[in-house]
Parts: structure tokens; C-alpha cells; sequence
């Protein structure tokens, strides 16, 4: 399995070197480009895009220009957020995170670039993830999966980004039938 | 892809797309066209021919968007057609599917359960579709209809009265995506159902559901990229 090449920016550089240990250590990823500051040769790697992940802090993000926000698609960037917000979406990383919800982060991106790889044979959903689709069919909210599984909404979310991408199914019922065809669930038919 | 232009003869046009067939209909335009050009047939039919083609290039060819050109008709125009559209969906598209369905039921022998799985999931589309198209008829479109009107007239007062009602905007947050559940299904069918079933039925659906979600998009496409904007620009213009 090829190493997912990753970009870190991010203004603090005790953060930045951190998470390039984790990702180079724990995750065996190839770190090409990290730096503490968003000079020309950081600006360079960015508009080249011969990365498959990019580690960014929101607000340098936010800064960049249309033309490039367009060339870096939602899942070739992870946003890197400081403050904690109450509305968490899809790719953005926070560094609040405990560490069990950061690595877990984490390894969900990493996951949607190379899912054909992380599971050679058959729909090959994760036990988590089928905890996840369990709960879905049974018509509970994100919120109310992450309490349940005592786990952060963010983790829920790309569980449920993983599940689509994997099995090629987007709505709630059509999610019901995949269940109920593979026994996953048997709780009769969906209303 | 080539541009389907006035002079070429519809025969061809279809030789080269039979998809086009039942889109063409809808212009009240069915088989046995001769070596009539397109242009001729419009003619004879008192179709708007830069309409006819506009609509018809927009489904041949998905990268073919002439929003400006197209948003320059008359919006009745755009109604009709999509009305049109709505009619083929629930008259014939989605019968034939469940008809499909139901002959794939009487012929199975086990494992029966999974099939009726997959017809009340349909059956649940097409109570989605149903309700998506009933909105639509009810309250968009005769606003949109009554827009168009008072644009004409340079009517803002009675655009004021008519904004308490309806708008665009709301549209925007109302109209929701109704292709996920034809993917999902097809998926399913394609990839998670693997039981002895009649598989020349089988593909008969799964077909029909690739036609069907192909000729959604293309709708969907319309109202929300052509029939939106316009629509929004009149009433902007309407606004005192
Ligand atoms: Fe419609
Ligand atoms: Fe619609």
C-alpha cells in the first residue's frame, strides 16, 4: 500500500512538528512539506497539490485565494481549527480534541482517501462502523449516535462519510435495505 | 459530443441518441418524422425552435449549459416542458418500474423476502416523488406562472402581495434532491443482491433506473440552474 503523501501548515510550531511525529510515526505517512509559516515554498507545495492530504490551519486557509480554495478539494484538506466550535464539520481537525477523538480523526481521513485499501475483500465495513450504520437505520441523529457511542460527533460524521463512499449508498433507507440484505439488521422494514 | 444544430433531420438525431426519444415526445413531436429536419418538424408543430434545441443539446450532452440562452424564454415555456416531464415520470417511468417489480415477484421462487424489500423501497420512492412533484405543481409552479405575469405588466403591487405568499428563496430551501434514492436502489440492485432471480428482469430494472435517474437530473438540473435564476431575477426586478 502506497504512503499517503500529507502537507502540515500551521502557525505554531511546537503543534506543527507534533503532529508531523504522529502522522509520520503512527500512521506511517509520508510527510513531504511542514512549516510554521506560510512563506513562498509553502504557497508552492500548496498550488503544485501533489499531496493527497493537506494539514491546514483555518484561518491561512481561509485566506487563500478562490482559484486554489477550488483546486483543493474538501477531501484533500484538513482544516485545522484553534478555538473550539459548537458546529464541527466534515474536515476540519480540532486541536482540543482528547487524544483518543484526535487519532481517531485522523485515521477516518485518512481512511476516505484510500478506502479501497483499507479492506481487500468484500463491502468490508469496520465493527465501529457497523455499530454506526446499526444506530442509523434505527433513525438516530449524529448527535445522538455520538452520545450513545460515547464518541465525538466529528468521529460519527466520517464514520458515516466511510460507510457512503464504501458501500455506494447515500440515504437513510437506502442504508436500511443494505442492513437488513446483509443481516445487520433484521428490525423489519424501515416505517 | 456534437451540437444537435436546426438543419440536421430528427432521424439522425435519433440514430445518434435513442434516449431522446421519449424527450422529444414532449414536444409532441413522436416517430415516423421522415427525412424532416428538425427546424421543419418545429414549424409544423409551432415549437420554438432555439427552445426545442436548448432543451434537447442540455439532455445530449451534460456539459452543454447555455443558462444565458436558455434563461432568455419565456418562463410558460420552460413550465410546460417540465410539467410535461412530470407527467412522463408518473404515468409511465415509475408504472413500467413497478410493473418490472411486480413481474420479478411473481416469478420468484426463494429468497422472496429480499425482492420485497426492494419494491416497498421503491414504493416509498415513488410516494417521495409523488409528494416532490404534487409541491411543485400546487404552489411553484402557479407562482412562478403568476410572476412571469406581473412581470410583463411591471406589476410591483401586485408582486408585493404575491411575495407574502411565495418566493424563490423559499424554493431554494424546499426543493430537495430526489435522484439519491434511484442511485441507492441501483447500487443495491447492482451490487448487494445476488440471488436467483430472472436476470433479464433484473436488468430490465436496473435500466429503467438508469434511465429514470438520468432523466431526473437532467429536470432537476432545469429548475435549479435555469428556472431558479430567472425566475429570482424577475422578481429582484419586481421589488419596489
Ligand atoms: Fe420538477
Ligand atoms: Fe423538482
Amino acid at each position: 500500500m502506497p504512503s499517503v503523501k500529507a502537507v502540515i501548515l500551521y502557525p505554531n510550531y511546537l503543534i506543527m512538528l507534533g503532529l508531523k511525529t504522529l502522522l509520520k510515526d503512527l500512521f506511517s505517512v509520508n510527510v513531504i512539506f511542514a512549516s510554521a509559516e506560510l512563506d513562498k515554498s509553502g504557497e508552492e507545495t500548496l498550488s503544485d497539490g501533489e499531496f493527497d492530504l493537506c494539514f491546514i490551519s483555518k484561518e491561512w486557509f481561509e485566506a487563500q485565494g478562490k482559484r486554489l480554495k477550488k483546486k483543493l478539494t474538501p477531501k484533500s484538506v484538513l482544516l485545522i481549527e484553534t478555538k473550539s466550535v459548537t458546529e464541527r464539520t466534515e474536515n476540519t481537525l480540532q486541536i482540543d480534541l482528547s487524544s483518543e477523538e484526535i487519532l481517531a480523526a485522523i485515521r477516518e481521513n485518512l481512511a476516505t482517501l484510500s478506502p479501497q485499501n483499507s479492506n481487500s475483500s468484500g463491502p468490508g465495513l469496520s465493527e465501529r462502523e457497523i455499530e454506526v450504520l446499526k444506530l442509523v437505520t434505527k433513525g438516530h441523529l449524529n448527535k445522538e449516535i455520538a452520545d450513545i457511542l460515547n464518541i465525538s460527533i466529528h468521529t460519527v460524521i466520517a464514520h458515516r462519510r466511510n460507510i457512503t463512499s464504501r458501500l455506494g449508498i447515500k440515504t437513510v433507507s437506502g442504508l436500511t435495505v443494505y442492513a437488513i440484505l446483509n443481516g445487520i439488521t433484521s428490525s423489519g422494514l424501515h416505517r | 459530443m456534437t451540437l444537435i444544430k436546426p438543419e440536421m433531420k430528427m432521424a439522425d438525431v435519433i440514430h445518434m441518441n435513442f434516449m431522446l426519444l421519449p424527450v422529444i415526445n414532449r414536444f409532441d413531436i413522436n416517430l415516423g418524422f421522415g427525412d424532416k429536419s428538425i427546424f421543419d418538424l418545429c414549424l409544423e408543430k409551432k415549437i420554438d425552435t432555439d427552445f426545442f434545441l436548448e432543451i434537447i443539446n442540455t439532455f445530449n450532452d451534460e456539459e452543454y449549459f447555455p443558462e444565458k440562452k436558455l434563461r432568455t424564454f419565456d418562463v410558460s415555456l420552460l413550465l410546460q416542458y417540465l410539467q410535461k416531464t412530470h407527467r412522463y415520470y408518473l404515468t409511465f417511468q415509475i408504472p413500467t418500474i413497478e410493473h418490472l417489480i411486480d413481474n420479478l415477484l411473481k416469478s420468484c421462487t426463494s429468497s422472496c423476502e429480499n425482492l420485497h424489500l426492494i419494491s416497498s423501497f421503491f414504493g416509498d420512492y415513488k410516494t417521495e416523488l409523488t409528494k416532490h412533484i404534487g409541491r411543485e405543481e400546487k404552489t411553484v409552479f402557479p407562482y412562478i406562472s403568476r410572476v412571469g405575469q406581473l412581470y410583463k405588466e411591471k406589476d410591483s403591487v401586485g408582486y408585493l402581495a404575491l411575495s407574502q405568499q411565495y418566493s424563490m428563496k423559499r424554493f431554494t430551501r424546499e426543493h430537495d434532491n430526489i435522484d439519491e434514492k434511484l442511485f441507492d436502489l441501483k447500487n443495491i440492485l447492482i451490487k448487494y443482491i445476488s440471488l436467483p432471480y430472472d436476470s433479464n428482469l433484473c436488468n430490465a430494472v436496473v435500466f429503467e433506473l438508469f434511465r429514470l435517474e438520468k432523466d431526473i437530473k437532467d429536470h432537476s438540473r432545469i429548475e435549479d440552474k435555469i428556472l431558479k435564476p430567472v425566475v429570482a431575477e424577475m422578481e429582484n426586478a419586481l421589488k419596489m
